[in-house]
């Protein structure tokens, strides 16, 4: 495919380059549209940085930013482009802000100036409305479509055009750009929940590559832009295995025919009261003392909290700390792209067999229903791809008629729930869905007695 | 030669922009430094045919420049400068329309 489409150029975004085999092809033009504050400058700068260091040079000329500025916050984000100048490899053009006609031609020639000493292949112009809105309308087009491209398409040139978009607005500058460009990218930004603002890309146009127009959310951190993308059908490829891995619980065991199976994703479903989290934190104490390597994540309590609570069923903390690790983590803050972004760097470092997610029905307060399930669904594959055995702890009772809104995703389903009797009231456990092995349909009688769950 | 040089560059400069797509003429020399190492103008001057053949390589097709040179005979006509072909006959190796449309537009120019 890449053979056919010419270079590619890497758009130093991983997961996007992965979405348009390997990146754009050589001397496209790609129109990045954006409300302000959606990160068109740190999409571009991403562009030329994966450019510049692999030895293409680029020139980024910019009517919005002081040089100074720029520099000081791509540093922030991890990306050095004064090293790049130094190297020769870089030059930010200062726009100097135009207001006759003429002058484009003054900063036109300057332009290719730079661009035939350093030999760019990459060049950004943010924003191009700076430019045509001198023109008159009739002439815009002409601007770019024969001036400006038969400068970089014959030259190969990768270039960006940044285009601003104000806010609320759909129309990208006169509305023709879009038409004459190769690639149309539109940056977006929304208000999510709790005031928390969410960024979005959609891939408008892409001239050559078949990509689906789908809105990818997006968060900005250390290396620039993070594109959130659901995982492909190629990238499924895990499966539960026959081998079981006890819950910790004997009599749990029992119940589920040998234990849950590694890899499979469990949900332990039940009102507060029922001990979902004692039978969770058996399971992970139980796991990290014979090996595995335990990732403990709550939503609800602080990490000393779930120390004591191990402590309290009678487990050594410290023992276990090579393959106990928890971590609490509050959703206030986070979108569901920067949370899944978080767990995603936490599994490539710390590497676990199991992971446990405590309190996981708090995701649906924080945020959509929808977000929740999108959340989980893709836990769930990551996991898999992963070798991970998921636990999951929610509030629903089951046997009372709730509905589990992840019950498509789950091998295991552990419902727990509460039974009136003269003598009070009492916990019991059922096994609702236990794929590929046999298990105890019966609804059965429980307690937790020092430290321990025992079932009767 | 460089006062003729001057009118000529700026010329076409003003009419290529005017008349086909703004700073188009930056396009040209930028071509032509990358093919030859020098400015359009100059090598128009010397070489009239090479700086059509500039052209349409820039325009992709030699038709493409036909249509560029009647616009710019169109414009000059409406400004009361009757020449033709001035683009059209650097192919023949000859410039003395160009430099002589160039000559007529900046007089009409100063006279107004």
């Amino acid at each position: 495919m890449s053979e056919m489409r010419g270079n590619v150029m890497s758009t130093g975004i991983k997961e996007l380059d992965e979405l348009l085999n390997g990146g754009f092809p050589e001397g496209y033009i790609v129109l990045v549209a954006g409300h302000p504050g959606a990160g068109k400058t740190t999409f571009a700068a991403n562009f030329l940085y994966s450019g510049c260091i692999n030895g293409e040079a680029g020139i980024y000329v910019s009517f919005a930013e002081r040089k100074m500025e720029f520099l000081r916050h791509m540093k922030a984000l991890g990306m050095d482009f004064g090293e790049l100048e130094r190297r020769g490899l870089f030059s930010f053009i200062e726009g100097f802000t135009i207001i006759r006609e003429e002058g484009i031609e003054e900063l036109l020639e300057f332009i290719v100036g730079i661009l035939n000493k350093i030999d760019a292949r990459r060049l950004v112009i943010d924003p191009i409305d700076a430019l045509i809105r001198l023109i008159p309308e009739s002439k815009a087009r002409a601007f770019l479509h024969t001036t400006l491209f038969d400068i970089v398409k014959p030259a190969r040139i990768t270039t960006y055009l940044i285009a601003e978009l104000p806010l609320g607005k759909e129309v990208i500058g006169y509305g023709f750009e879009e038409f004459v460009v190769d690639a149309v990218i539109k940056l977006t930004i929304k208000p999510y929940k709790r005031g928390l603002l969410r960024r979005s890309l959609i891939l408008h146009k892409v001239r050559e590559i078949p990509i689906p127009k789908y809105e990818y959310e997006f968060i900005i951190d250390k290396g620039g832009i993070i594109l959130h993308r659901p995982l492909s059908s190629k990238e499924l490829s895990g499966s539960i295995k026959s081998e079981r891995i006890s819950s910790g619980i004997k009599g749990l065991d029992e119940m589920l025919g040998g234990g849950f199976f590694r890899n499979s994703f469990i949900v332990v479903s039940g009102p507060s009261g029922t001990g979902k989290t004692v039978i969770s934190l058996i399971f992970a104490q139980h796991s990290a003392s014979i090996g595995e390597k335990v990732l403990y994540i709550t939503f609800e309590e602080s990490r000393e909290q779930v120390e004591l609570e191990l402590r309290l069923l009678g487990y050594d903390v410290k023992m276990l700390k090579d393959h106990l690790i928890i971590k609490s983590i509050s959703l206030e803050l986070l979108t569901p792209e920067r949370i899944s972004y978080m767990y995603r760097r936490l599994i490539e470092s710390y590497k676990p067999s199991i992971v446990i997610f405590d309190g996981a029905s708090i995701v649906k307060r924080y945020y959509t229903e929808e977000d929740y399930f999108s959340f989980f669904t893709e836990i769930a594959q990551m996991n898999k791809n992963n070798n991970i055995t998921t636990l999951i702890t929610t509030i629903e009772d089951i046997l009372h008629g709730e509905r589990l809104e992840i019950d498509t995703l789950a091998d295991t389903i552990i419902a727990l729930s509460f039974n009136g009797t003269k003598e009070g009231i009492r916990r019991t456990i059922s096994i609702i869905k236990h794929r590929g092995s046999w298990h105890d349909t019966r609804k059965r009688e429980y307690v937790i007695r020092k430290g321990m769950v025992v079932i009767k | 030669m460089s006062e003729k040089r001057e009118l000529v560059r700026n010329f076409l400069k003003e009419v290529l922009s005017e008349v086909f797509a703004p700073s188009f003429y930056v396009v040209l020399e930028y071509h032509t430094s990358k093919m030859l190492g020098e400015d359009f103008t100059d090598c128009l001057m010397r070489d009239p045919r090479k700086a059509y053949e500039i052209m349409t390589k820039v325009l992709n097709s030699e038709y493409t420049v036909h249509i560029l040179d009647s616009l710019v005979s169109r414009h000059l006509r409406s400004l009361g400068i009757d020449i033709k072909d001035s683009i059209m006959k650097l192919k023949e190796g000859d410039n003395k329309l160009i430099i002589l449309a160039a000559e007529k537009y900046f007089k009409l120019r100063r006279r107004k």
